[in-house]
């Protein structure tokens, strides 16, 4: 009686042990009917004792008719029959299996499973099976869900992936990566130098010793490094990869898992853009250069022209002719100036208008001034003006100043003549006085004068006149911006 | 007392204006050279006091090189017409002593005033 009740206790304990490990168990006859099923498993399925025990397997659990590629009916029974047949535990690789929702709404739930069927054997022969589950539904959606989000990323970015197991000296590859090195679209495990050997040759060893220097940091530990690929046509690809360091035991070498992606698209652009502005660079230089080549010409031209009126001029004796020569040379000389000063300050568009009114006015007090004892005042502002706007003032200075010392100061003792600049309000404001007569009343209009309207209207300017009641003055506003 | 100047100016037109000018101012012009050679031959047939020197001279010569064959030849020294140079020309000439710098337009005034000091500097040695 104590060995019956022994074993009543022994066999209550196993149901019990049945009902609370973690795993799903049904057992099933040879016929792969349902002849027991634990918590566990009616849990997992969400079932009912009484839907499966008596009823055969794939009517219980018959394949998702909306799912096409459902094979878990014919995986499982081939699995089975290979165990019952064999008479050894088989194991099933992860199996989508979905089951049936026993309830109002009907229909299926998508399902991943780590089936193991095992037969029970009596005196050599198959009693029964026990298919065992583990639901690996939760791993394998996350599995596939990082799959697809590496191929996509893979595919967008032209980035691969890739595993260098320093401890083997081999790399994975990924499909992404087997393409990046110009190897048959595959993934796979290769030697190590094979892969290394695509490298430039220039940069194998940084790669080296970017992985070496941390073989022995911890987890996590994060590598990075630009290298070039030379493809088997001979073409060359630009990498930057960054990778991770894994240690799957603390004693043994690290795995590191990097990831490349293909630069050359922006390290091209980068190498042409760098030409580009070089290029650049040598071109303005050498513009500049010509420009200022070109100002030295136009002076030594103009100086040329100067010479030539010069000549002419003295050998033209005494009177009009001599004067008007001696007039057209001063205003060559005048322009001349500016280009001497163009080509002198190295900028070669501009001009410094207040050094050239200061030179431009000692020039004349030296000159023809000098000779009537004329004093020329200036009182220049520092400004800077291009050249289009620079000659034709020179030449408006150079034909008032003329123009007083020549008629207006005529017989003037103690003539003065002031050459002033400010800038108001966008303006230039030229001012020429003196201390003169002004206008003879009803003389001719000189060509002084007329040149100096005609340069006024060219520089879009205004001119206005006082009478000479203590002075006589002349003001002249030029608009320097354009339009 | 006047000047005996060597005009050495590649332009025709230029130069006669530079003589004329030279002249009025009272010195005497004992030559005009277009490059290197007829500087040479000018300068040994007339030696001058001085002479303008243009630094740019016909045939691809310079004036820098005519300007040191009279320096160290003759001990002539020079007024150069050229008034932009940069630092580098101005080290290259300071080897041949310049008496001055004037730049183009040649302005009759500054001519005068250089020929002048030439002119004390020759009464002086």
């Amino acid at each position: 009686m104590a060995g019956t009740s022994r074993n009543l206790q022994t066999e209550v304990l196993r149901d019990a042990v049945f009902d609370a490990v973690p795993h799903g168990y049904l057992v099933l006859d040879p016929e792969f009917n349902i002849i027991d099923v634990n918590q566990q498993y009616l849990d997992l399925t969400r079932t009912r004792r009484k839907d499966l025990v008596g009823v055969a397997m794939f009517e219980a659990f018959p394949d998702n008719p909306d799912d096409p590629t459902a094979d878990g009916v014919r995986n499982l029974r081939a699995s089975l029959e290979t165990a019952r047949s064999t008479g050894r535990p088989h194991a099933m690789a992860v199996q989508k299996y979905d089951i049936p929702l026993r309830g109002p709404g009907g229909g299926f739930e998508e399902r991943y499973w780590k089936p193991l069927n095992t037969p029970i054997l009596r005196q050599g022969k198959v009693v029964a099976l026990i298919h065992h589950v583990r639901d690996v539904t939760e791993e394998t959606l996350f599995r596939r869900d990082q799959a697809i989000r590496l191929r996509s990323a893979q595919r967008l970015n032209d980035l691969a992936f890739w595993e260098y197991d320093p401890s083997t000296e081999t790399i994975y590859v990924s499909r992404a990566f087997a393409l990046m090195l110009g190897l048959p679209e595959r993934e796979g495990t290769i030697p190590a130098p094979e892969c290394f050997a695509l490298m430039h040759a220039e940069d194998r060893s940084n790669v080296h010793a970017a992985f070496e220097q941390e073989v022995h940091s911890p987890e996590h530990t994060t590598v990075a490094f630009t290298h070039r690929l030379v493809l088997e046509d001979g073409t060359t690809r630009w990498l930057s990869s960054h990778g991770e360091l894994v240690r799957d035991h603390r004693e043994a070498l690290p795995r590191f898992i990097v990831v490349s992606l293909d630069i050359t698209a922006s390290k091209e652009r980068e190498e042409k853009l760098a030409e580009t502005l070089e290029d650049r660079d040598r071109l303005l230089a050498q513009k500049e250069a010509l420009l200022g080549e070109v100002n030295h010409r136009i002076k030594n031209s103009l100086q040329l022209v100067a010479s030539i009126l010069n000549t002419d001029a003295r050998r033209a004796g005494d009177g009009e002719v001599r004067e008007r020569l001696e007039g057209a040379a001063s205003r060559v000389r005048a322009v001349t100036s500016v280009h001497e000063m163009l080509y002198r300050s190295n900028e070669v568009k501009t001009v410094a208008f207040g050094d050239y009114l200061r030179e431009l006015c000692g020039n004349l007090a030296a000159g023809d001034a000098g000779r009537d004892g004329v004093e020329i005042q200036c009182e220049p502002a520092e400004v800077k003006l291009p050249a289009d706007k620079a000659i034709p003032l020179a030449l408006i200075v150079n034909e008032l100043a003329t123009n007083a010392i020549k008629h207006g100061l005529a017989g003037v003792p103690h003539g003065i003549i002031r050459v002033a600049t400010s800038l108001e309000a966008g303006d230039l404001v030229l001012e020429v006085s003196d201390n003169g007569t002004g206008k003879v009343e009803g003389a001719k209009e000189g060509l002084g004068t007329g040149i100096i309207r005609g340069l006024v209207g060219q520089l879009g300017a205004s001119l206005s006149t006082s009478p000479p009641v203590t002075r006589h003055r002349v003001v002249i506003r030029v608009p320097l911006q354009a339009g | 007392m006047s000047l005996r100047v060597l005009i050495v100016e590649d332009e025709f037109f230029i130069a006669l204006d530079l003589q004329d000018q030279v002249e009025d101012l009272g010195h005497v012009v004992t030559g005009i050279a277009r490059d290197v050679g007829s500087c040479k031959t000018c300068a040994e047939e007339q030696p001058p006091d001085l002479a303008l020197m243009d630094l740019r001279l016909a045939n691809g010569s310079s004036g820098i090189d005519a300007s040191r064959w009279l320096y160290e030849v003759l001990g002539v020294r020079c007024i150069f017409i050229s008034g932009n140079l940069d630092d580098e020309a101005r080290e290259v000439l300071s080897a041949v002593q310049p008496l001055a710098f004037l730049g183009k337009p040649i302005l009759k005034h500054q001519l005068a005033r250089e020929l002048s000091r030439c002119r004390d500097r020759l009464v002086r040695e």
